[in-house]
């Protein structure tokens, strides 16, 4: 089995982000613009917030096959644009320089320095970077530091040294950082932990008393060398260092983030210490860490944005003079849900990159400059039980405002893919993010309209248009809608209303409405043409005799139209802007289509004239004087043509979202058979070549032209409406989350400058296109606490979701503590009460809830219970409505861990819910639990409500459940069990005690059992009902520890680990055919066990590794009729396939490909993309399709030669690409 | 008066039952032997015989039942055919022709249906409804293994007399039913 994989939605998460002037000085404007580098696993992201929009955009994006552990951006003294340092798993040290005219990142410099792989003592997770540019440091988490000395060449190209080292064995590091010491030799800061006593002593007493320390390392520019300068000892609860500015600026030194307090450090300065204010219901046992930081500095003044662990950011500020610094304050800023990283613009944005969920982009309101809740060095209290806590009440924003998300899946916890919409195409339904911030998100291939207006008409139209009043005009004035036997003209404004002095006849339908040549319009009707000018004046042409027009084609300058019985017409506009008849011709039969390509620039006309017919066939005539309509070549068709569009693709150098490619003229057919054709035209003979063709939908696929992000784009309007448009570089085509659309035309106004208007039904439609570039368009519910799994109840069509917390109040203990608190303190504290947000963790039944709810969970965080308690519901949700229909919330500490429907043989109750709980489950010191249950439900009220049938108490934890020939298979702990239903609970009837750890998958096809352990692999078994027995015939050699498992066929497994790899294992097929012919059934009984294990054993015949733990897998098709293949969700919020190759001749030519990829286009983190997707077990059987996906990014003669190898043309492979990625999506 | 005690009598008794069981034996052979069935000339079906039946008697038997009762399962499932049905009559001669000379032979509950089947079909006309009874008895034969079926796999098991108990390590509803009663 050979697969291809390929990544659909790049992960969405955010590891760490950092902020800089990468594209350097702008050209257009003085002033410096700030881009946003955001690390996602294994891709790079460059962002940058539009100032007018308020909107982030995507500059772009590359997976650079290795993971991102650090960035750190630096900028040479003098110099005007910022470089990116990029500390990864490669072993290697790399510095990227975006080049914005290109739009692409440049290694400048890659050093190696140690073994790839994400290792304890091999640097690459800890980054800094001297203020001033002249050094950095990248350290591992023990022992090795080294030290780059970064200047420039006589060129002023960046030069970097050899690596000096500062190394410590047995010493761990816990924070770095560059302290900003001016000119001077360059600084760093490290919180350091010694081990070797700890390690040495075995009473543990050193280990108690082990003492973290405060190391500065000096680098000596001078002699070339780094010291260990000072090593103090500081607080134990010390984990991330801030640099504060020095030299001229500020204090320099450091800010020491502790549990609890923050602290300034610096050589010879006494410690200021101050702490950190605590939420006022956090139980006692509590810390308060910060997660995150970010600096603000200005010409004049400094401060710090601190953010703890439960989302409130707090602003620091240093009173200092000169050197001494006398005063740390600390003041309550604004809450927002837990970041990884913060980034400050200098505009005034605040780039917030969750830890779970969207990642969201604030703009500043105001610097924290109002009174507000203050911690402060100066009046830091001792007593006796520690130091004296600052309370206060998180409150609603009030120096931030939100004002654009990007959505995130991060973590998705489960997936399933299924029509439950009744769609074309099938919908991802995936469960995601953490605690508050959790959602089931629904995920739909294509891009997301936003409808701006929606009016009903008198009838049901059959076509629109929009047109202007002069070519240079910015906005549309007129949008034209043709009934069957009238035309219907409104005017563009403040509003849109009908007008009646246009002059268009509206007496019949129309055929056409242009503007032609500068400012006069045309208007096509089957009896004539109308010319309006300018002036006023109106010219009408008639059709002779009683033909009549079937058909137009048009540009700018030329018209052409098809009368009945096949007679073709050609009106050119001449110089005083008359239109003139020019040439006259017989088609033999009826023409079906029409297209005139656009005039190109600084050209009279244009050249080529598409005409479509009835015999399958598309001609290109000649529009030139010399051989007007000639035909120049012909191009045969697998059905009749509906509709033609030509698309002009302008040159482009790159540039912020292209890259290079030269200018082109597309040919676009829909075909009667709901076939898209698409065809390059050749600028200078009209030949065709090159073509493409996609299945769109069940109508003939109308196209008409629009314009998206400045470009020309095709809309094609089959069963439901594709857009054709340029992203990045790549024509892409992609489905529009839209009902079925009639007709539409691009529409431009004072508040929408790049809509479309269509019409659908008797309804006319204005929306806007959104997220361009996007794979999937999403529709989020939100849930109460995290999402373990969910099941589609596939009668009703409802989903059960099971969702679980540990340390947070139930949902009914918050409402009476919020009373309470509201009570006690009577009016608004902080000015915060009553602001009447509704809650928004998301069961409908809490809508209606008190107006005292001061606080959207989702924002806040959940108030912190004893991290011993859990807390935990059942769903069930209807997706369409997106109503919750029912809400079980668990009682007495038990948490829901399984869930599964099942039909019991007798039939009683119909399809019944099982859920499997664990009761007071607690993992620290060791993992204990009180007990174990297995709930049995029944549906009532129609599917949308549960009643509890009873209640099975177990051992174990029951990680996995599944329904098996009537009754009910359980892994209980390391227990494989078949249950019955009883009458007042389930009956246990069968168990397997021979599983090495903990069953956490089963699934089952006829009478085999397939068992995932969780360390184990997979399990193959089989039950016997003669013998009422379970027996193992078949297990893996290869330990796995598995998060993700799915059935693919009678033999084999799909699984996934928790190091991020897929792979299938397979029964080889003998020993599959020997235990089914095995008719006494001693074999299987009697055979002796292989490796301590099970008789036979499995073989693993694909190897991948993703690079993300796969929490969920799937096998579906997500394209009508499409093959199925395996579809993953990661962790990291990505979302991937695996589609299995039908023919060797396709292996053959991705595996080349690949291979010639990797030679020339070699990862841009240094990793070797081999070795990155072999980093556990050697890459089997898997073509990496995002590295094949790269092809067309590289530089054109590269590809060239490329494809020289393989044999083909550049276009040849760019198909072949696009193919594949069709049959997926 | 000795030849008269009584344990004369049953030592002479048993002397002769034991010559009669002898006898018995040879005819049996003789029966079976090709001598046999040469003497056996007027019998007028003995042509019919396969010769194969002459070497392994006991064995051949069996498996001719075993094919017996396999082709009436496959006469079950795919339909009755009349061909069959003429076919069925000349093996039912074959084996009343074989029964009487008492062969010792062990059929399944399965075949017992069959044989009394086999003793009583005489006319052709009645072998129709003749095997829908035995379709009939085969299903119910099924059904009952599937019953049996059933228990063992919720819980039950046979010790060696045939009679059911349940497994200690399985549990069960009070009301569940038991096979003992169930399946008498």
């Amino acid at each position: 089995m050979y697969l291809y994989s390929l990544t659909l939605q790049r992960a969405t998460g955010a590891v760490c982000a950092v902020i800089g002037s990468f594209s350097g000085r702008d050209s257009k404007k003085s002033a410096f613009t700030q881009e946003i580098a955001v690390a996602r696993g294994s891709t790079l992201d460059l962002l940058r917030p539009d100032p007018e929009t308020g909107r982030l955009r995507t500059l772009l994006s590359v997976d650079v096959f290795g993971a991102i552990r650090s960035l750190a951006q630096f900028r040479l003294t003098g110099a005007n644009k910022d470089y990116l340092v990029v500390g990864s798993d490669s072993g290697r040290l790399v510095i990227l320089e975006y080049s914005p005219d290109r739009n692409r990142l440049d290694k400048v410099h890659q050093e190696t320095f140690g073994k790839s792989g994400c290792r304890r003592i091999v640097p690459g997770q800890l980054l800094a970077v001297d203020p001033k540019g002249r050094a950095l440091c990248i350290a591992a988490l023990e022992k090795q530091k080294l030290v780059y000395v970064l200047n420039r060449d006589a060129a002023a190209r960046l030069t970097i040294s050899s690596p000096l080292e500062a190394h410590k064995s047995n010493t761990l590091t816990f924070a770095l950082a560059a302290l900003d010491c001016g000119f001077d030799n360059p600084v760093f800061a490290a919180i350091e932990l010694e081990y070797a006593e700890s390690d040495r002593d075995p009473t543990g007493q050193a280990a108690n008393q082990a003492q973290k320390l405060l190391t500065f390392y000096e680098l000596d520019l001078g002699l070339n060398h780094v010291s260990r300068k000072v090593s103090e000892p500081i607080d134990n609860g010390a984990n991330l260092l801030v640099t504060v500015p020095g030299g001229g600026d500020g204090p320099s030194g450091v800010l020491v983030c502790c549990d609890n307090f923050v602290l300034y450090r610096n050589q010879g300065h006494p410690e200021i210490r101050a702490v950190i204010p605590r939420r006022a219901d956090l139980p006692a046992e509590r810390g308060v860490l910060i997660v995150a930081a970010a600096t603000h500095k200005q010409k004049s003044m400094f401060f710090f944005l601190l953010q703890t662990e439960y989302g409130d950011i707090f602003k620091v500020d240093l009173d200092h003079s000169g050197d001494t610094v006398s005063e740390l304050r600390i003041k309550y800023f604004d809450t927002i849900p837990v970041t990884s990283a913060v980034c400050v613009l200098r505009s005034g944005f605040l780039f917030a990159a969750s830890e779970f969920g969207n990642h969201a982009l604030y703009q500043f309101r105001d610097i924290g400059r109002d009174a507000d809740v203050e911690s402060s060095s100066a009046t830091l209290m001792e007593t006796e039980e520690g130091f004296q806590p600052v309370f206060f009440q998180p409150r609603a924003l009030k120096n931030l405002m939100r004002i654009d998300e990007i959505e995130s899946l991060m973590p998705v916890m489960d997936m399933r893919v299924a029509n439950l919409f009744d769609e074309e195409t099938p919908q991802l339904f995936t469960a995601c993010g953490r605690g508050p911030r959790s959602t089931l998100r629904i995920l739909r291939p294509g891009l997301a309209i936003s409808e701006m207006a929606r009016s009903m008409l008198p009838a049901e139209p059959i076509a629109v248009w929009t047109v202007k009043k002069n070519i240079n005009d910015m906005f549309d004035a007129y949008i034209v809608v043709s009934f069957t036997n009238v035309t219907l003209v409104l005017s563009i404004g403040e509003t849109i209303e009908e007008v009646s002095d246009s002059q268009f006849l509206d007496t019949t339908h129309s055929l056409a409405v242009t503007l032609l040549g500068e400012d006069s319009l045309m208007q096509v009707h089957p009896n004539g043409i109308r010319h309006i000018r300018e002036d006023g004046r109106v010219n009408e042409w008639r059709t002779p005799g009683k033909k009549t027009i079937t058909k137009v084609g048009s540009n700018r300058l030329q018209v052409v139209i098809a009368l009945s019985g096949g007679e073709l017409i050609y009106f050119e506009m001449d110089m005083t802007g008359q239109l003139m008849e020019v040439e006259k011709q017989d088609m033999s039969g009826d023409v079906a289509c029409l297209a005139i390509a656009p005039v190109p620039e600084g050209r009279q006309r244009s050249r080529f004239l598409a005409v479509g017919s009835y015999d399958n066939t598309i001609r290109i005539l000649s529009l030139d004087p010399d051989d007007c309509l000639q035909p120049l070549s012909v191009q045969s068709v697998s059905s009749a043509p509906e509709s033609l569009l030509f698309l002009e693709v302008q040159a482009s150098i790159g540039g912020e979202d292209g890259a290079d490619y030269p200018a082109n003229l597309f040919l676009n057919a829909g075909l009667q058979n709901g076939v898209l054709f698409r065809t390059n035209v050749d600028m200078v003979t009209g030949q065709l070549s090159d073509t493409r063709s996609r299945f769109l939908g069940l109508r003939p696929p109308k196209l008409f032209p629009c314009i998206v992000s400045h470009r020309q784009a095709m809309l094609c309007l089959s069963s439901r409406p594709w857009l054709g448009y340029i992203h990045q570089g790549h024509f892409l085509l992609t489905p529009l989350s839209c009902d079925t659309v009639e007709s539409a035309a691009s529409f431009s106004s004072d508040q929408c400058s790049e809509g479309v208007v269509a019409v659908a039904g008797d309804a006319l439609r204005i929306f806007t296109i959104e997220r361009l570039g996007e794979t999937f368009n999403e529709t989020a519910i939100p849930l109460r606490y995290t999402p373990r799994k969910f099941v589609i109840l596939p009668k009703k069509k409802y989903i059960a979701v099971i969702e679980s917390d540990k340390g947070a109040f139930s949902a009914e203990e918050r409402e009476a503590a919020k009373k309470e608190c509201l009570e006690a303190s009577g009016a608004a504290e902080n000015g915060n009460a009553n602001n009447g947000d509704p809650m928004e963790n998301g069961d409908g039944q809490e809508d209606g809830a008190e107006v005292g709810n001061t606080f959207p969970d989702e924002q806040y965080g959940y108030p912190k219970a004893e991290s011993e308690r859990w807390v935990s519901c059942i769903r069930i949700l209807d997706p369409r409505s997106r109503d919750t229909t029912c809400l079980l919330e668990l009682q007495e500490n038990e948490a829901a861990v399984s869930i599964c429907t099942v039909n019991f043989h007798d039939k009683e109750h119909g399809t019944l819910l099982a859920v499997g709980t664990a009761k007071g489950l607690q993992f620290w010191p060791r993992r204990t639990l009180a007990g174990g249950f297995i709930h049995v439900y029944k549906f009532v009220d129609e599917g949308r409500a549960l009643e509890l049938l009873h209640k099975t108490q177990v051992e174990e934890v029951p990680l996995a459940l599944c329904q098996f020939q009537g009754r009910l298979l359980a892994g209980v702990g390391s227990v494989l069990r078949l249950y019955d239903l009883g009458k007042r609970k389930l009956l246990r009837k069968c168990e397997n005690k021979l599983f090495p750890r903990t069953i956490v998958s089963i699934h089952t096809y006829r009478d085999r059992i397939y068992v995932g352990d969780m360390q184990e692999s997979f399990h193959y078994c089989k039950y016997r009902r003669d013998e009422n027995q379970l027996y193992i015939f078949a297990d893996d050699s290869v330990p796995r520890w598995l998060t993700a498992a799915q059935h693919i066929d009678f033999d084999t497994m799909a699984g996934a680990d928790k190091f991020g790899n897929i792979y299938f294992a397979r029964l080889p097929q003998d020993i599959s055919d020997e235990i089914e012919e095995d008719p006494t059934g001693g074999k299987i009984k009697w055979e002796q066990g292989k490796l301590n294990g099970a008789p036979n054993k499995v073989e693993e015949i694909v190897q991948f590794h993703v690079g993300d733990v796969v929490t969920c897998l799937q096998k579906a098709s997500l394209i009508p009729g499409g093959g199925e293949c395996l579809i993953y969700g990661t962790v990291m919020g990505s979302v991937g396939a695996l589609l299995a190759f039908t023919s060797r001749e396709d292996v053959d030519f991705f595996s080349h490909l690949e291979m010639h990829l990797r030679q020339e286009h070699p990862p841009l983190c240094g990793r070797d993309h081999m070795a990155y997707r072999s980093a556990y077990f050697p890459v089997k059987d898997v073509i990496d399709g995002d590295l094949c996906e790269q092809y067309p990014s590289l530089p054109a003669d590269m590809q060239r030669k490329i494809a020289d190898e393989l044999d083909r043309t550049p276009g040849e492979i760019l198909k072949k690409l696009e193919d594949i990625r069709n049959k997926i999506i | 008066m000795h030849n008269k005690g009584a344990r004369h009598i049953a030592a002479e008794s048993r002397l002769r039952e034991k010559e009669l069981s002898k006898k018995h034996e040879i005819n049996k052979r003789l029966a079976l032997s090709s001598d046999a069935s040469h003497s056996n000339s007027g019998n007028p079906r003995t042509g019919v015989k396969p010769t194969s039946i002459k070497e392994k008697p006991l064995i051949e038997e069996t498996r001719r039942a075993i094919l017996e009762a396999q082709s009436s399962r496959f006469n079950d499932f795919k339909g009755k055919k009349v061909s069959h049905d003429s076919k069925w009559t000349t093996t039912s001669s074959f084996d009343s022709s074989v029964a009487p000379s008492d062969v010792p032979m062990e059929l399944s509950t399965g075949n017992t249906g069959l044989r009394e089947w086999n003793c009583k079909g005489e006319s052709f006309a009645g072998n129709q409804t003749q095997d829908k009874l035995f379709s009939d008895r085969q299903t119910e034969v099924r059904k009952r293994q599937e019953q049996e079926l059933r228990f063992t796999a919720s819980g039950w098991k046979r010790d060696g007399h045939g009679r059911w108990y349940r497994d200690e390590n399985v549990e069960f509803d009070s009301d569940e039913d038991d096979p003992n009663v169930c399946l008498s």
